[in-house]
């Protein structure tokens, strides 16, 4: 059985997994380098979970127009989400993950509240807020994600399977190598990095540290509503909402910023990394050789023991660490002018 | 969303109120624990659906309240509580896992009536437990899965290795094996009942490794929609999940609570209610008889003639003229299973209750 | 007029001005969101603040709150310590599993006694878990330095495998099933799974009773004696924390070289014993939870009700003091305990994730004003150059 399809198959899988862990890391990403650490991912991106289900499951023709789609539909009603409908919920995700990162912004930044504190009430909030009040599956309308490429090419045998990948998975790539040259090549990415360096000889060139900040948080916010939604919306090829369905995939997101030492590219190899380590899970039960304290314990915890295990190797070099931190990470700004 | 049905729901409850206190009778107060959200289209979702049916046939006479996603350890024993101490006259708690924290409060309040579904232990005289013959109506899957399949290769998805599912594997795989012998059973246990993320990753995994039909034992509709996307066909359970898969969509066992709980209210209006055990199936008496805890939902996606051999199967079955388990059954190793050695005509309802063994066809272990 | 000046190290005038000020907009907050979940916000919120007194048992409604509170306020405790110190452990729910997992287990090397005086043993073997499950954050910070924050997080997700493949597998305990006759003829394995139970010598009854409104029935409420250890356990480490030399230095600890001069604990002692105590208090917390409520380890879904993640909260309320973390531990558990009743009540049908909301709007509202206990309040005359 294990042949060339299977593997493809995996390929996908991890792929599925790993695409919302770059999303979400590349934001992370990005504040932390504005020397801002938002421990509220988890909380941003279950309400873009719940808010972008919602959206593909509501937005109607006048609402999609408002958005500036004219004159298409957003949703076909056979329940299909169509490519319109589809940026839409994802805009909408992002927007909603943004306004809970302003009020982190407003906390932190306005208030001068505990980022640490202020960052897991956030995630605390955002678990709330879907629990209990998020939406009723009995009253979903969509039910699949309409595919980019032809239905007939994802038909296809074998590499079907690697074609009907979902646009964001390609896009987060893109993301990546975008942050990249976001940071090193550009004036904006420059003030951000200097932000976080040195917080105090930023603010003393006359940069508005605070301003920068809010900058990247609602940036922040923005990308994990984002993944969010990926994971409602697309992960499990079958639209559909759970509460706390991101089930950690917001700290694993933190995790990975740790793992790749702010540098974008390892961002990329991490969540490959981790996304193997949740799609290891059912496919080595089915495999069959497996004991049941590795079917029951092991392989359900992976997603968990691999950061651990990954975060221990690379904190062993203090200096590679050292050299990539931002040097205000989470440390208190408070200029006297 | 949650917010307008709590909208609608209270206004409703606001009209009501006003209409009952012009009676001048005190309405039946009827208590509901579910373990999961009303929405989740499979099991919390059709017990809210018979909360409804007791509603409509009783209008004034009743308020129903509910509360969902309680947990089914100490926090049962709290939720059971507060739904006692509120003044609900019965209360019905839906998931297995409500056996102990059920007995537990119905000690506490002897004036107050428990229903627990499908749990085995009544310990005190207010406490009855009633249960559905799912398994009917995997036998009809099976004879359909038999025939449908081109890979000869079924994926199964299952909740918990407890007997109810069980059953549930050993009536499917039975009918599947007579009818083609050349098709194979895979099981993945998602180790939950309802969990959208494992299931759909379970029916992925499934479908990769080669099945063309998925049967699932878990309660989301995630599976059918997987099944649905890859161009597969699919049962569903607990309610009618043809929405989620026209193209994928067999049939469904559609759990039916409605005549029960309305049977249950009227008895403690009238005064009758009494401790017990019931278990039905298709039909309340398995002869033929009025219709039972268990429904099919309309067939759909497969060739008419086939449709209509699986339509007889469910009217046999219904009627008592087919059992699920009839004799000989060899389990995995071979040995014909106790009471057909004794005997027996079909497998007794105390094996069925304890059954913790695969039958001759299914193969692997159940996890320990 | 009354101002509020700047003092360094905080002064307990400001702090109860914050206090006040985060009450009040909590209250209001929470009245505006109440509008918006339910059709009749003004009972809702009166039934949820009164509800100990409106018609149910008060013994049983009070119960609720009072174990609840307890447990917060252990867990929530032991965490203020590192917290304080800039020592994040955000994973008691998993030492809390651990605890539990800890006590059971030596119940079970004991040869599944039946004494009580094996009682204490359980107890330490939950300390002791605890701590286990902690040391893996601790040493990995400690001596790797391995974010600890991260880490003792994903372990709340190994821990609640861990118990859930334990009663699937190694400890998993079923029902006797009986026939017509009362003979066990089989055992049904429970679902979601569980152990076998404690046996009754081992758990912790009732020490309140009330006669049932409802019923008439003399009912044990969720006031039991393991609720005096846990209670012991609180007022010696506040009191330890608050008066003695030892708990000064904790106090004043922090995890960086700056500060280890000052307190005279190094950063790797200081790490080791804000580990150690939290996770030692959540696994007591989780031994005594095992041992008065639920009897039987089960799947951890089941067996975890979010005590350790809500203590983070509880934690932060309380401004990380001794009495504070106690008053904004029975607030919560008052509230949560309120949004359950509220919830059962047929006229009102209000969801009980209000509670959440709740505990949400209080948490920011505290952070918010965090910064308003740095200062103290003073009476001054007005400033004639203002005037």
């Amino acid at each position: 059985m294990v042949d060339l399809t299977y593997w493809l198959a995996l390929v996908v899988t991890v792929l599925n997994y790993a695409t919302p862990l770059l999303i979400a890391a590349i934001g992370v990403l990005i504040v932390e380098k504005s020397g801002v650490l938002n421990l509220g991912v988890e909380g941003m991106m279950i309400v873009g979970a719940m808010v972008g289900y919602i959206a593909g499951s509501y937005l109607d023709t006048s609402t999609c127009a408002l958005m500036g789609f004219d004159g298409v539909t957003c949703l076909q009603w056979e329940g299909s989400l169509t490519t319109p409908g589809y940026i839409a919920s994802f805009l909408l995700a992002g927007l909603a993950g943004a306004a809970l990162a302003a009020l982190f912004a407003i906390m932190t930044q306005v208030f001068s509240a505990n980022h640490v504190a202020t960052g897991l009430g956030l995630t605390i909030l955002g678990l709330t807020v879907t629990n209990g009040f998020g939406p009723d599956a009995k009253d979903m309308r969509v039910e699949s994600v309409a595919n980019i490429l032809p239905d007939s090419w994802v038909a296809l045998p074998t590499v079907g399977r690697l074609l009907g990948t979902d646009l964001l998975t390609v896009l987060s790539f893109f993301f990546a190598v975008a942050a990249l040259y976001f940071l090193n090549r550009t004036r904006a990415g420059m003030l951000v990095r200097a932000a976080g360096e040195n917080h105090n000889a930023a603010h003393a060139l006359g940069y508005h540290v605070r301003m920068i900040r809010v900058g990247t948080i609602l940036f922040g916010g923005f990308m994990a509503g984002i993944a969010g939604a990926y994971i409602s919306l697309v992960q499990l090829e079958a639209p559909t909402w759970r509460e706390g369905m991101t089930a950690g995939a917001g700290w694993l997101a933190l995790a990975l910023i740790l793992f790749s030492t702010w540098r974008p590219m390892r961002v990329v190899l991490g969540a490959l990394l981790f996304g193997l380590a949740f799609s290891l899970e059912l496919r080595l039960q089915s495999l069959g050789w497996m004991p049941s304290w590795g079917i029951q314990f092991v392989l359900p915890s992976l997603p968990y023991l691999v950061p651990v295990l990954v975060l221990v190797i690379i904190s062993r070099n203090a200096a590679m660490i050292r050299a990539n931190q931002p040097g205000s990470l989470a440390q208190p700004f408070n200029p006297s002018s | 969303m949650k917010l307008m049905k709590t909208l609608t729901a209270g206004l409703l409850g606001t009209a009501m109120a006003a209409v009952a206190l012009s009676a001048q009778a005190e309405p039946t107060k009827v208590g509901f624990i579910y373990v999961g959200p009303v929405g989740d289209l499979g099991w919390t979702y059709r017990h809210d659906q018979a909360r409804l049916a007791i509603e409509e046939a009783f209008g004034d006479d009743v308020i129903t309240t509910y509360k969902e996603n309680v947990e089914e350890g100490a926090a049962a024993v709290d939720a059971i509580t507060d739904m006692a101490e509120a003044g609900q006259d019965i209360i019905f708690t839906t998931s297995f896992g409500y056996m102990d924290p059920t007995n537990q409060v119905a000690g506490n309040y002897p004036n107050v009536k428990f229903e627990h579904a499908t749990g085995f232990k009544r310990d005190h005289d207010n406490v009855s437990t009633f249960s559905a013959r799912f398994y009917e109506g995997r036998v009809v899957q099976g004879r359909i899965a038999a025939a449908m399949t081109k890979t000869n290769k079924i994926g199964y998805i299952a909740s918990f290795p407890i007997p109810e599912v069980i059953r549930g594997i050993n009536a499917f795989t039975t009918e599947l094996k007579q009818n083609n012998p050349a098709a194979n059973v895979e099981i993945i246990w998602a180790f939950s009942w309802f969990d959208p993320a494992k299931e759909a990753g379970a029916a992925q995994t499934l479908i990769d490794n080669g099945a063309d039909i998925i049967v699932q034992h878990t309660d989301s509709p995630a599976a059918m929609q997987v099944a649905e996307a890859r161009g597969i066909k699919a049962f569903g359970q607990a309610s009618d999940m043809a929405r989620f898969g026209p193209n994928a969509h067999l049939v469904s066992i559609v759990d039916n609570w409605d005549t029960y709980y309305i049977d249950r209210v009227k008895a403690v209006m009238d005064g009758t209610w009494s401790s017990g055990d019931t278990w039905w199936g298709l039909t309340k008496d398995g002869m033929g008889g009025e219709r039972g805890m268990v429904q099919l939902s309309s067939y759909g996606n497969m060739p008419d003639d086939l449709m209509a051999e699986a339509k007889a199967l469910e009217a046999s079955l219904a009627k008592g003229e087919r059992h699920a388990f009839p004799c000989p059954i060899n389990d995995q190793a071979g040995n014909l299973v106790k009471d057909c050695a004794e005997g027996a005509p079909f497998l007794s309802d105390l094996t069925l209750v304890t059954m913790d063994f695969y039958v001759e066809g299914v193969t692997g272990n159940i996890p320990q | 007029m009354i101002r509020l000046l700047p003092a360094k190290g905080g002064h307990w005038s400001g702090a109860l001005v914050s206090v006040l000020i985060a009450t009040l907009a909590t209250v209001i907050i929470s009245a505006v969101v109440l509008m918006f979940l339910t059709d009749k916000p003004m009972r809702t919120l009166w039934e949820l603040l009164t509800y100990t007194s409106q018609g149910g048992t008060p013994a049983v409604q009070w119960g609720k709150a009072v174990a609840e509170g307890i447990y917060l306020a252990v867990i929530a405790l032991g965490l203020s310590v590192g917290y304080k110190a800039g020592v994040w452990n955000i994973g008691a729910e998993g030492q809390f599993a651990a605890g539990a997992i800890g006590a059971y287990l030596v119940w079970l090397a004991l040869g599944a006694p039946t004494s009580t005086a094996v009682l204490p043993l359980l107890l330490l073997g939950g300390v002791v878990g605890g701590m286990v499950w902690a040391a893996i954050p601790a040493g990995l910070r400690a001596h790797l330095n391995t974010n600890e924050l991260l880490v003792s997080l994903m372990l709340v997700y190994v821990a609640t495998n861990l118990l859930t493949y334990m009663v699937q597998g190694p400890v998993q305990g079923c029902a006797p099933a009986l026939d017509a006759a009362g003979n066990q003829v089989g055992c049904i394995p429970y679902s979601p799974a569980q152990s076998d139970k404690l046996p009754d010598e081992l758990r912790f009854g009732p020490i309140v009773y009330g006669v049932s409104a409802r019923s008439g029935a003399l009912i044990g409420t969720k006031i039991h004696s393991g609720l005096l250890v846990l209670g012991g356990v609180y007022i010696a480490l506040a009191a330890i924390l608050l008066f003695t030399l030892i708990g000064f230095r904790l106090r004043v600890a922090q995890s960086s070289a700056k500060a280890e001069r000052f307190a005279g604990f190094s950063t790797a002692v200081t790490i080791w014993l804000s580990f150690l105590i939290s996770g030692g208090l959540a696994g007591l917390t989780g031994a005594v939870f095992l041992m008065s409520e639920s009897f039987s380890l089960t799947v951890g879904d089941a067996f975890l009700s979010n005590l350790g993640f809500a203590a983070i909260v509880i934690a932060f309320l309380g401004r990380l003091h001794p009495i504070g973390i106690l008053a904004a531990a029975f607030a919560i558990a008052y509230i949560n305990a309120g949004a359950s009743w509220v919830a059962s009540q047929p006229d009102l049908r209000a969801d009980d994730s209000v509670a959440g909301f709740i505990e949400a709007i209080a948490l920011f509202c505290a952070l918010a004003t965090a910064a308003l206990s740095q200062r103290r309040l003073v009476w001054k005359k007005e400033d004639p150059a203002h005037g």
